[in-house]
């Protein structure tokens, strides 16, 4: 009986909760409110000085954005409306409250306050950005480019100029364009090497999805179809055939390499003064920036599947459109090169050697003898 | 002891910043390869002096293609189809073996004809294909961005990269080989010192 009684209290208990969070799930503003008038490309507001600004949201790119495909609510961010009172003209509080990022992106916060970026915002320097002038307000993007140049296009290149600083930078062009800022500028960031298949005819590159029907896999499979050994990445002999699967169906495209950042959080904490400046860093076969090197295919979305590789492939032939000096150097040709120049030396050396042993000859030949 | 008028100082001038132009590029190319194990200077002042002192040499190459085209000094490079096959054979077996025994050079310089039948085979290539690729794929990866379109012609950066080292290799070992065949004169600085003077010594006996 006892046992009874406490189920029925359980039951009661449970329903009175669920009539008490129904009201305010019912209450919860939809995106769709918002949008009634926010989605309006008319929307705008005065300004005390006479100008405009638009106040519209395009449903559309919100809905493709990071924040729309991950079913966030417009009062998620926006936390200070928390109802609509159509009894007033504007239904919610104005102004509203500025939007803190780092209530949910807390670590990128972090780094963005020890960061250049955030000390010039402190500084009151003007231009100095905050979050959204980089990632925007509303239409937050999965960070994609086909290339380093139109990733930074979005973000770094979007204020900076780099051809107006990096005069110490050897070869400063091409390591803007195989190289992201954030590899020097950021510099408790892990690096890794992304490469992808470029036609050069064509001047594209090839997406995941050409890719993989030419192989004759899926995004899924084809590492267990290509990784024969099963050690979850590519190595040598393993890129070797893949190579030569995507000769035998036709596939004619480089490998083009770039050298980018993981995206971390600590990506935000963009440092001056720090930024790397040792060729030797990078430029060495010991290097821990090129441990890490995957193929990546790309999903229609954007979305970017990277398969691991071995460090080796880059040191191998089959990677011929991308060279770091000393860093990706073939082994190989310096044991051709060592055995060209013993040759040199040994032809002197023996020549020579031959040449002091022969004297008494020569000597008794002069005189004669 | 003949002399002979055997250098004039512009090919004299030539030489020596040639020779120690590529000396240089083979030292400092072996750092800027092997950065990792010799570290003379940081590598960034050894790429810029490599870079120096490459644009140094293409110059000087470049006059002298031009003083030998203009002067007709060039047909000084092409041997003779006797030479080809017949003169370099006695030249190599005089290197093989007469020079062992005492045997007088099969072959005698004179201004208008100074190098023997394997020299000129020898020079013909490096002058006229190994240091005019050597200078180009030089000047590719010295800007890679810039000339992309030629390097992705040519198959990649590394594969111009590799052309540029193999040659580095045997400019190295061209170097050792070159120095010690300067000392088969007829003393040991004989060859070294009519490069520096223009006037090669030559025993009379040996045009007996």
């Amino acid at each position: 009986m006892k046992g009874q009684r406490w189920k029925w209290l359980f039951v009661a208990f449970m329903s009175l909760s669920f009539l008490l969070v129904l009201p305010l799930h019912l209450q919860a503003i939809e995106n769709s409110e918002c949008l009634d008038c926010h989605g309006d490309p008319d929307m705008v507001k005065e300004l005390p000085s006479g100008k405009t600004i638009s106040l519209y949201v395009n449903p559309k790119k919100f809905e493709a954005s990071v924040h729309g495909q991950n079913e966030i609510a417009c009062t998620d961010c926006h936390s200070d409306i928390t109802e609509l009172n159509y009894d007033q003209e504007v239904p919610h509080p104005v102004p509203v409250a500025f939007v803190n990022c780092t209530d949910c992106h807390d670590e990128e916060g972090t780094a963005y306050e020890e960061s250049v970026h955030a000390a010039a915002r402190v500084k009151g320097v003007k231009g100095a950005p905050i979050c959204y002038n980089c990632h925007d307000f509303h239409y937050t993007k999965y960070l994609y480019g086909d290339t380093v140049v139109q990733l930074e296009n979005k973000f770094c290149l979007r204020c900076h100029n780099p051809n107006k600083y990096h005069k110490w930078l050897p070869q400063k062009k091409t390591h803007f364009e195989y190289v992201m800022c954030a590899v020097c500028h950021a510099p408790d960031v892990g690096r890794h090497i992304n490469l992808r298949l470029y036609d050069l005819m064509s001047e594209k590159f090839l997406t995941g999805e050409e890719i993989v029907q030419k192989l004759g896999v899926t995004f899924d499979n084809f590492m267990d179809k290509m990784d024969l050994n099963k050690d979850g990445v590519l190595d040598t002999k393993e890129f070797h055939r893949l190579v030569r699967e995507l000769r035998i169906n036709k596939v004619r495209a480089i490998f083009w390499g770039e050298m980018t950042d993981n995206l971390k959080p600590e990506v935000h904490k963009v440092t001056k003064g720090r930024a790397i400046k040792k060729c030797e860093t990078c430029h060495s076969i010991k290097s821990p920036f090129f441990d890490k090197v995957y193929l990546i295919f790309t999903h229609p979305t954007g979305k970017a599947e990277h398969y691991p590789l071995k460090r080796k492939v880059l040191q191998s032939f089959y990677v011929t459109h991308f060279y770091a000096i000393d860093a990706t150097r073939v082994k190989l040709l310096d044991v051709i090169g060592l055995l060209i120049v013993l040759g040199g030396v040994a032809f002197a050396g023996g020549h020579l050697t031959l040449r002091i042993l022969t004297i008494p000859l020569r000597r008794r030949r002069r005189e004669g003898r | 002891m003949k002399r002979i008028y055997l250098h004039p100082i512009p090919v004299r001038i030539w030489h020596w910043l040639h020779a120690f132009g590529i000396a240089f590029l083979v030292l400092s190319g072996i750092q800027i390869r092997f950065a990792d194990y010799i570290l003379v200077v940081p590598l960034k002042k050894a790429v810029e002096l490599h870079n120096l002192v490459g644009l140094i040499v293409a110059v000087d190459y470049l006059l002298w293609f031009t003083f030998y085209v203009f002067t007709g000094r060039i047909r000084t490079y092409f041997p003779t189809a006797e030479e080809l096959i017949l003169g370099s054979m006695r030249q190599a077996v005089y290197y093989g073996y007469g020079i062992f025994r005492g045997d007088p050079s099969p072959f005698h310089p004179t201004p208008e004809n100074k190098f023997n039948p394997m020299q000129k085979m020898a020079y013909l290539f490096i002058m006229l294909f190994f240091i005019p690729i050597q200078i180009l794929t030089g000047f590719l990866l010295w800007n890679i961005k810039g000339y992309r379109e030629i390097i992705d012609f040519m198959g990649g950066v590394k594969i111009v990269d590799t052309i540029h080292v193999l040659l580095f290799f045997f400019f190295f070992a061209f170097i050792i080989a070159h120095a010690y065949l300067a000392t088969l004169g007829h003393t040991p600085w004989a060859h070294f010192k009519a490069m520096i003077t223009g006037w090669e010594e030559e025993p009379e006996e040996e045009h007996s």
